[in-house]
């Protein structure tokens, strides 16, 4: 059913011949302070900006142009008259207790300030490789499950709207745009093809650069071999026009995007609150690690990548805690997945083990069909904190689920439901410190990297315990 | 002219062949399904020559900007007899000082003229035959080897980035230069399998030869190196000796098929049809998928066919997958609203039923 879900809402939307919302209630922070960035890479040369536009919602960009990137001092120029805008804004969220936001058109968009941050770190300029570290917080956040530093705008609008095209159409932010506010007594696919043909990522039109951008590029680079300033300062000047005429409706249709986001429409979403506290703490000691000198390796050590391997694990589980109990669609996408168990009290008891010694025992009833329960499992309530059941038995009885359990956590607030009462039990709350835990678990087991990460290899070590008959049964009683 | 190449000469209706070349090849493993690319690159044209030539249309181009990086890196690595390409098989340990041979097909017959590829496909078989004799003189590595793949029995032609093998090796890899940057974990994957399928493109070549003179075609092995560039620089990072058993696999089972499609190919047009014609390509079945747009300049036709036609597809391959059971997106649309006629069948019935839970669920969470 969940993913009939996401076809359905196409459905709706194709039929519509309008996007359809997925969900009532924000998905993302959208900082008042968030800096919208758009940078023009040069064909094949990804590590480039041709052309920067940088500025806020509601604000017109202020723009840049490298006439020609290849050119290092070109490329210099742009990079360091970028750098105290970020310098600021990121002393300016620090100050704050905040944390900075950076908003690009599409994920290649974002792929693209990844690639410039991993690369500029690494050159000997030290004023460009402080731009390439300020990045580097963007870059080295965006993979991680509920970050809130660099936002993809196709990504923000897909996490709201759904489409009536194909997923990786949605990557195209003018076509994404189109369907979300459809011009009226037009044809939508019609539409969406024509706004498909208006570049929206970080790169021009090849047939543009062949008919316009390249012959200006090459008269530029001769007028400035030749000497011939006005010819040069005249060229340069073309090239920033024909690069205006792309990055300008790049820009403003992130803006466009940020202000759907922001409509009254989306109701607040307390998960994102949390969020917003943990990309601040993020941020916080990321740049305490710059003050610090520590540096930012291109490639993780073994132990290092194994860091933050259980990091981005504990993100994935922390963020989907925080949403099922926060964001009623994450929830009802729970109940239907089986994720959360939404189930009727049909029994509870409490039962004298001995003297001044209680047990409070529940049963519920479910017509989930797709469960994801075992025995000895914990489940909390998501709408009490207070009260966790610990699953003792499982049992299908025609078309419900029966669920017993044995009351942990909150036996008071267990004994305020009553019977019928319909509860959501789900995930632990987010433990968002329990990632310091492991890693504090790990670094002593890691103190020696491990014979799997060596050259050498240990010398075999004969078990001592008696080996079962019977090894699949002996595993699966271990599960 | 063969028999063969005479079918395909009536298949282009005076359209002028074009060699597809590996990258050509390659694209018709990425859908295998569809039959519209793979009558066009069968025929021996390209979708891009269809737009520009058949359509009438304005043709994919590519950026000068990216073209002069692509053969910028390709100089630097092929120039100077290869020495770059040669250094860094080196410093890799792939080569031994004594593995110094290299030759450039290219040096031989530079033109782009019909004697001059004959005389490039000659001496590449020349050096290859050497190899093949286990004579020491082989040179260790082929730039620019050309090299043809029978497919419907009438011969591609393909040109690949070079061959490699030490002295200690029995046969030759094929490899490909891409001027993509090594950004590894970062790396673009999709742009990696193309390169391997790229280059297992060659490697098939390569055991056709060999069975033809008599020899396991196993000997190519089913490993194929591949040279990026460094981040911002043209520094090469080589990939040598990388696994491209699926990649192989794939090609094949695409490349096999093809025999039969000439025929059906045939009888799907009416008699005397040609591809020059837009009503014949636009009557060939296509098989649009959600990665046509990175290979095939077709791809806005065959959306808008795919449209026009109501396939589920248009939602993507989850859509696709997941209303199978009703046959087109129009019938999928009645059954999540109930009307038309009622269910054929069960998986019908069961269908109605999902989307209309699913509906009903989408509409509590989106304005609950």
């Amino acid at each position: 059913m969940a993913d009939l879900l996401a076809v359905v809402a196409r459905m709706r939307a194709l039929e519509k011949g309008e996007a359809v919302p997925i969900v009532s209630q924000s998905q993302v922070i959208i900082q008042p302070h968030a800096r919208i960035v758009t940078m023009l890479s040069m064909a094949g040369e990804d590590t480039s900006v041709h052309a920067v536009a940088i500025g806020r919602q509601g604000v017109a960009p202020q723009i840049k142009v490298a006439p020609d990137p290849r050119r290092r001092d070109d490329q210099y120029e742009l990079l360091l008259w970028l750098l105290p805008q970020f310098e600021d804004y990121y002393a300016w969220c620090r100050a704050e207790g905040t944390f900075p936001q950076i908003w690009v058109s599409s994920d290649g968009a974002l792929g693209h300030l990844d690639t410039l941050a991993d690369r500029l770190r690494f050159t000997e300029d030290t004023q460009v490789k402080r731009l390439g570290e300020l990045w580097t917080y963007a870059g080295e956040r965006s993979p991680i499950a509920g970050q809130q530093a660099l936002i993809s705008a196709t990504t923000a609008l897909r996490a709201h709207y759904a489409t009536g095209q194909q997923d990786t159409e949605d990557e195209h932010l003018g076509a994404l745009l189109t369907w979300i506010d459809p011009p009226a007594g037009r044809d939508i696919l019609a539409a969406v093809a024509m706004a498909e043909t208006q570049p929206m990522g970080a790169k021009t039109d090849p047939s543009f650069d062949a008919a316009e951008l390249q012959p200006a590029v090459a008269l530029f680079n001769k007028a400035r071999q030749d000497g011939d300033v006005r010819a040069e300062a005249f060229h340069a000047g073309r090239i920033q026009q024909m690069l205006e005429t792309v990055i300008r409706p790049i820009y403003a249709a992130t803006q466009r995007a940020m202000a759907i986001l922001d409509r009254p429409r989306w109701k607040a979403n307390a998960a994102l609150d949390i969020l917003g506290r943990q990309e601040a703490a993020h941020f916080a000691r990321f740049m305490q690690n710059r003050d610090a000198g520590y540096r930012l390796p291109y490639n993780d050590s073994a132990k290092a990548a194994a860091f933050k391997i259980v990091a981005r694990e504990r993100a994935v589980d922390n963020v989907e805690a925080a949403s099922i109990r926060h964001d009623r669609a994450a929830r009802e996408r729970g109940a239907e997945s089986g994720r959360v168990l939404r189930g009727t009290i049909v029994g509870r008891d409490k039962v004298k083990l001995a003297p001044y010694t209680f047990e409070t025992r529940m049963v519920l009833s479910t017509p989930q069909e797709s469960l994801h329960l075992r025995a000895g499992e914990e489940i909390w309530n998501l709408d009490d904190p207070k009260l966790c059941l610990r699953v003792t038995g499982i049992e299908r009885r025609g078309p419900f689920s029966w669920v017993s359990g044995i009351v942990e956590k909150g036996k008071k607030a267990a004994l305020l439901l009553n019977i019928g009462d319909v509860v959501d039990l789900g995930p632990h709350d987010p433990d968002w410190d329990a990632s310091i835990r492991e890693f504090a678990q790990m670094s002593t087991r890691l103190a020696v990297p491990p014979w799997t990460h060596s050259e050498v290899m240990p010398p075999p070590v004969p078990s001592t315990r008696p080996r079962p008959n019977d090894l699949l049964a002996a595993v699966e009683r271990m599960v | 002219m063969t028999p063969e190449n005479a079918r395909l000469h009536q298949l282009r209706g005076g359209l002028a062949p074009v060699e597809v070349g590996a990258r050509g090849i390659e694209s018709i493993a990425r859908n295998a399904d569809c039959t519209r690319l793979r009558a066009i690159v069968i025929a021996g044209l390209t979708p891009n020559d269809v737009i520009k030539h058949v359509l009438g249309e304005a043709a994919d181009v590519m950026s000068p900007f990216a073209m002069t990086l692509t053969q910028a890196f390709e100089r630097r690595l092929l120039d100077n007899a290869g020495g770059s390409l040669l250094t860094v098989y080196r410093e890799k340990g792939y080569l031994e000082p004594q593995d110094a041979k290299i030759v450039n097909v290219a040096d031989v017959a530079p033109r782009d003229t019909h004697v001059d590829r004959i005389r490039r496909e000659r001496e590449t078989r020349r050096l290859i035959d050497l190899k093949m004799r286990g004579d020491p003189t082989a040179p260790n590595l082929i730039l620019k080897p050309r090299l043809t793949l029978t497919i419907v029995g009438v011969s591609h032609a393909i040109e690949l980035d070079y061959l490699v093998a030490s002295d200690k090796e029995p046969f030759y890899r094929a490899g490909v230069i891409k001027s993509y940057a090594d950004r590894g974990g970062k790396t673009n994957n999709a742009h990696v399998r193309s390169a391997y399928r790229e280059a297992a493109v060659g490697t098939l070549a390569l055991r056709q030869l060999l069975e033809e003179a008599g020899r396991p075609g196993d000997l190519a092995g089913d490993r194929v190196d591949m040279v990026l560039k460094a981040p911002a620089s043209f520094s090469p990072r080589l990939f040598a000796a990388q696994r491209a058993e699926s990649e192989l696999a794939s090609l094949s089972r695409a490349l096999s098929a093809a025999p039969s499609d000439l025929d059906q190919i045939e009888q799907m047009l009416p008699a005397g049809a040609s591809l020059a014609d837009p009503a014949v390509i636009e009557g060939l079945p296509n098989h649009y998928c959600s990665t046509c747009k990175e290979h095939c300049s077709l791809w806005k036709h065959c959306r808008a066919q795919a449209q026009a036609q109501g396939n589920a597809i248009i939602l993507g391959d989850q859509a696709a997958e997941q209303l199978a059971a009703a046959g087109s997106l129009n019938r999928a649309m009645d059954l999540l609203n109930g009307v038309g006629r009622p269910p054929d069948n069960r998986a019908e019935a069961v269908l109605a039923a999902e989307l209309q839970a699913a509906s009903l669920l989408l509409e509590r969470i989106a304005n609950g």
